[in-house]
């Protein structure tokens, strides 16, 4: 129903926010009537009488005596016998509901209140304080995608590499598979002494360090368990922070897309200290990095443990207490992908709740260095889980800052992407928004940091119609020490995928470049200040690539093509990844570096 | 019978809230059926934690209290709720509820008068309260016209000048305390929305104006138009002091056997300040003239507070500080005949005893 | 340690711009500056000389991962 609305500033300066609610309000077809600053209270009653007003919004900064001065108003306007008839509302710095209830008005807007809200409350909808108001639902970045092909040709190579994978995998387990479907006896049981020999068993399948937590209760060095008190207090943290957070919304247009960060101090603690003031500055969703020692390692502990340096360990404990600690609309990515231990992590994540994984090959055998025979068995165990748990995965083209050309991560992202579907999984493509060795060399970034990131996501959806979440974190080696240039590499990026129209970005903290201590949570926050800012900037209006972009793309789809063909004519894909075929020793990456031989053929 | 009380503070400070506890500890004592509900609540003490503000009324078993839902939790004491009302507030919707289990209460009531109205007969009638408290907020008086009266708690916060203190005090006292209109004319009045001059000859019609309140300039003048045929002014809402002032200006002599009706002292009081707004009045008086209410407030009693926050300016800071107590109560005694309590030193015994005479 | 540090997340970063010849004078006198407002774990950020001084930032650390941090017990307070 039309109302009408009377706005009026009780400071002797215009208030912009009383404006902009005057232009919603009209927008929504209601009439206005904005007074001129200065005016006093018993002229602001008349007024109301006079038009014969439905609602008024007062607007007022807050300071001293200031409250009194507002009391005072409600007081005139009870007097004047108009306050049963005419809904008030106050808004201004410093104003809490709080303290429009104690004012006695209807309703309070403080800073951050948007015009929707305001409109709302004139309409005679609920009131809702603005931390409901603003986030509602976890963005499922898979939707809307069919993952058909476009590039007819690409899916049959894929179909025939999938089937040697498959066919491949088929006799083999590993460790990692065995450990998994341990791990899983060992969560549903309910017998502390079946439990306890069900850990001996999976102790079995550990490297020696593992072994001896399990055997002897011993800690890698740098790890230490976390006490109760610590326990206790972070529970007490955390629900004092969920008290009072009233997240901002980074997005400006339905258009931007998902903004996550990636965490892993080390300390769980930290971790959620970090994600819980990443929750507040908008970010939609966290990915749990695990250290690097972990993916070389055979085998997980138990319990709240905090480690000394990057990366946070991975138990079921330790990943809980995250996962409580999140906002119910946070989307929570953990990583399984480049390790020894890549099916667990999934089954871990999964039954705990865990929105997405992170489940790759081709990038584990090139740049992580992890046997490739092993990825390929594991991935297959890992999609499956994460198909059974219905998490989507991304997969991720992270060899290209080895030096592997994009078209050849490509491939190797599609191949993964394709077995994943097969398997029934929900795959998410992830290119790279880097100044990446390839383009060093080539000089396709020499004019612009804008041509050749677009050219992989034209190459992209001229192939597959499927989810694009850029990584990772975007900006990659564009950013540097210096926290304005860094924040402002990362929200021009952000703006580029945004233009680009892709569902999903992971944004580094502005101590990206910063490698000499841990990164701080100030400098998350730069980042996503920044995003935010840029998103307001550009808005709907797109970033232009120039024709460079549409020709590389091409250029790109036709190596891709290559690629696929010569590991559909070897005939095994973890041969083709041994031979460089998806990257070579010459590129910068080296397959198996770090492990040979990790598979167990099932007899 | 019942007795709907209100409790007001002149400003933060002036023992406002301690009035309230030590009234409700009072009536503890003696058995009695207590309703207790707020205007708003003051916020003054924010819990920092929960951002809600911090309990500081005890209430025992069986007491009925309104409060917003946001702050049902926000003390020790628990509810049964007995109704979730309409009534809406910036923290949600006021519950009336009874405590079941002793403890600290965050009262946080209906904020507007025809709401605490609802409130008040809702534990009146149905709920079997003989005694309804409502603990004032800030500077707010307003719906306070739905008491049966007032307590006012005042002291050095307010004003460390003592003679200021207690001539302000004495003028609130007096505009409460107005005299009404004799009860057989009351209903010529009470439908009255617009402010109505009525006429000397009774066969002339009573003159409508356009407002209800008197706050402007221009309503003045209609008053003035044909003044000479008026004997009664009525304003049913709002009167401002300067408005006021300008009819005053203009009628002077000629309030010689007319007559102003309000409709009760707190459209007068939120107007302005009191003893401007009293010398307004005695100016009518002077002038021969009359002000009457339609429905009086009384004052019931005042406590005082000595204390006050004293600045600091060499340190940047407030520390406490004190007026003389003797001569706050001795003065204010002198000049008031409603007692005048020093609550935080005496108790409350004297108040409540007090209200009880008015109860019976 | 001062109480108020005990509320700082992680880390206080000084930025500021130093009046030197180069960058590394601007080093000895970014961690000189830390030192002498009190810290302890120091880390110098981002440091770039041109012309008449240079940009600095530097970081003094309260908490690193795996201590022990006083704001996580003080919430209830």
């Amino acid at each position: 129903m039309k109302k009408k609305v009377l706005l009026a500033p009780l400071d002797p300066v215009h208030d912009i926010g009383l404006k902009m609610i005057k232009r919603g309000l009209e927008q929504n077809g209601h009439d206005t009537l904005l007074m001129p600053p200065d005016y006093s209270q018993e002229e602001i009653i008349k007024a109301i009488v006079d038009n014969d007003v439905d609602v008024v919004l007062i607007s007022r900064t807050l300071g001293y005596g200031v409250a009194e001065i507002l009391g005072k108003f409600i007081d005139l306007a009870e007097a004047a016998g108009i306050r049963d008839k005419v809904k008030i509302g106050i808004g201004g710095m410093a104003i809490r509901p709080e303290l429009a209830a104690e004012l006695g008005f209807d309703a309070g807007f403080g800073p951050g209140t948007t015009v929707e809200e305001a409109v709302a409350f004139v309409e005679g909808r609920e009131y809702v304080p603005s931390e409901s108001g603003i986030k509602q639902n976890k963005k499922d970045i898979t939707q809307g995608y069919d993952y058909s092909f476009r590039n007819k040709r690409i899916e049959k190579l894929l179909d025939t590499i999938v089937d040697g994978i498959l066919d491949y995998t088929s006799n083999k387990t590993s460790t990692a598979i065995l450990r998994a479907e341990l791990r899983r006896q060992i969560l549903d049981s309910t017998d502390e002494s079946e439990k306890q020999k069900l850990r001996q068993e999976y102790a079995r399948y550990c490297d020696d360090v593992v072994k001896s937590f399990y055997e002897a209760g011993k800690y890698r060095e740098k790890t230490r368990p976390l006490t109760k008190d610590e326990v206790k207090a972070l529970r007490g943290y955390v629900d004092d922070v969920n008290f009072r957070m009233n997240p901002i919304k980074l997005q400006h247009t339905d258009k931007n897309p998902a903004v996550f960060i990636q965490y892993g101090t080390g300390c769980p603690f930290m971790d959620i200290a970090h994600i819980k003031s990443c929750e507040a500055w908008g970010a939609d969703g966290v990915v749990h990095f695990d250290p690097s020692w972990g993916a070389r390692t055979e085998g997980f502990l138990e319990g709240y443990i905090t480690h000394e340096e990057d990366g946070s360990i991975i138990t079921y404990e330790n990943l809980k207490s995250i996962k409580e600690s999140l906002a119910p609309y946070t989307l929570w990515q953990v990583r399984a992908h480049r390790g020894l231990n890549t099916p667990e992590t999934v089954l871990l994540a999964g039954k705990i709740g865990a929105d997405l994984t992170k489940i790759n090959i081709a990038y584990g055998s090139l740049s992580g260095g992890t046997d490739p025979s092993r990825l390929t068995v594991d991935a297959v165990a890992a999609i499956k889980y994460a198909a059974e748990f219905g998490m989507p995965f991304d997969v991720v083209t992270n060899e290209e800052l080895s030096g592997v050309p994009a078209f050849k991560a490509f491939a190797g992202m599609l191949i993964v992407s394709k077995l994943g579907l097969r398997l029934g999984g929900k795959p998410i493509l992830q290119p790279l928004f880097c100044y990446s060795p390839e383009v060093m060399i080539n000089g396709q970034m020499v004019d612009n940091y804008v041509d050749f990131n677009a050219a992989k996501i034209y190459c992209l959806r001229n192939i597959v119609n499927a989810p694009i979440w850029c990584g990772a974190p975007i900006g990659f080696l564009t950013q540097t020490e210096d926290r304005v240039q860094s924040s402002m590499m990362t929200a021009l990026h952000a703006s580029l995928a945004s233009s680009l129209g892709v569902d999903a970005i992971s944004i580094a903290s502005s101590d990206e470049a910063f490698s000499k201590g841990p990164i701080t949570a100030a400098s998350r926050i730069d980042t996503l200040r920044a995003t935010q800012a840029s998103f307001r900037f550009f808005g709907h209006a797109d970033i232009t690539p120039t024709e460079n972009a549409k020709k590389w793309a091409a250029e790109m789809e036709e190596g891709i093509e290559k690629v696929l063909e010569a590991v559909a004519k070897k005939g095994n894909f973890v041969d083709a990844l041994y031979q460089g075929l998806l990257g070579s020793r010459e590129d910068g990456a080296y397959p198996g570096r770090a492990g040979r031989n990790t598979v167990i053929s099932k007899s | 019978m019942s007795l709907t009380i209100g409790i007001a503070g002149t400003a933060k400070n002036t023992g406002k809230t301690t009035t309230t506890s030590a009234i409700l500890g009072e009536l503890y004592n003696r058995n009695i059926s207590i309703g207790l509900t707020s205007i708003g609540y003051d916020g003054e003490e924010i819990d920092n934690i929960t951002g809600l503000p911090k309990p500081r009324l005890y209430v025992k078993e069986n007491t009925i209290l309104a409060i917003a839902k946001k702050c049902l939790k926000g003390g020790s004491a628990e509810y049964e709720v007995l109704e979730t009302t309409n009534i809406t507030t910036p923290l949600g919707n006021i519950n009336i509820v009874r405590v079941v289990k002793e403890g600290l209460a965050v009262v946080a009531g209906p904020n507007k008068g025809s709401q605490l109205k609802y409130v008040k007969d809702k534990m009146i009638n149905e709920l079997g309260c003989k005694i309804i408290l409502v603990d004032g907020a800030l500077n707010r008086i307003a719906p306070m016209v739905e008491t049966d009266g007032i307590i006012i708690a005042t002291g050095a916060a307010r004003n460390t000048n003592i003679d200021v203190l207690v001539e302000e005090t004495k003028a609130l006292y007096e505009l409460l305390n107005l005299p009404k209109v004799q009860e057989d004319k009351l209903q010529h009045f009470l439908h009255l929305e617009k402010i109505a001059l009525f006429p000397k000859n009774t066969d002339e019609g009573i003159k409508s104006l356009r407002y209800g309140s008197l706050i402007d300039n221009s309503t003045v003048n209609e008053i003035l138009t044909d003044i000479n045929n008026v004997q009664i002014i009525f304003i049913p809402y709002l009167i401002s002091e300067l408005a006021l002032k300008q009819l005053n200006d203009n009628l002077r002599g000629l309030w010689l056997d007319k007559t102003l009706i309000i409709k009760d002292p707190i459209k007068l009081i939120t107007g302005g300040d009191s003893q401007n707004l009293l010398n307004e009045i005695k100016r009518i008086k002077e002038n021969g003239g009359n002000v009457e209410t339609l429905k009086n407030l009384p004052l019931l009693a005042i406590t005082v507070n000595p204390f006050y926050p004293k600045y600091r300016f060499d340190k940047n800071s407030y520390e406490p500080g004190y007026i003389n107590r003797d001569e706050l109560l001795e003065k204010m005694q002198n000049v008031m005949h409603i007692p005048v309590i020093d609550i935080k030193q005496e108790g409350a015994a004297t108040l409540v005893n007090t209200l009880l005479i008015k109860l019976k | 340690m001062p109480d108020i540090l005990e509320k700082v997340m992680d880390a206080v970063d000084v930025e500021t711009y130093l009046v030197c010849k180069d960058e590394e004078e601007a080093e000895r006198l970014s961690v000189e500056l830390m030192e002498k407002l009190g810290f302890q774990d120091i880390s110098i950020v981002f440091i770039q000389h041109q012309g008449p001084g240079a940009r600095v930032r530097v970081r003094g650390y309260i908490y690193k991962p795996g201590d022990k941090y006083s704001w996580l017990f003080d919430q209830r307070k």
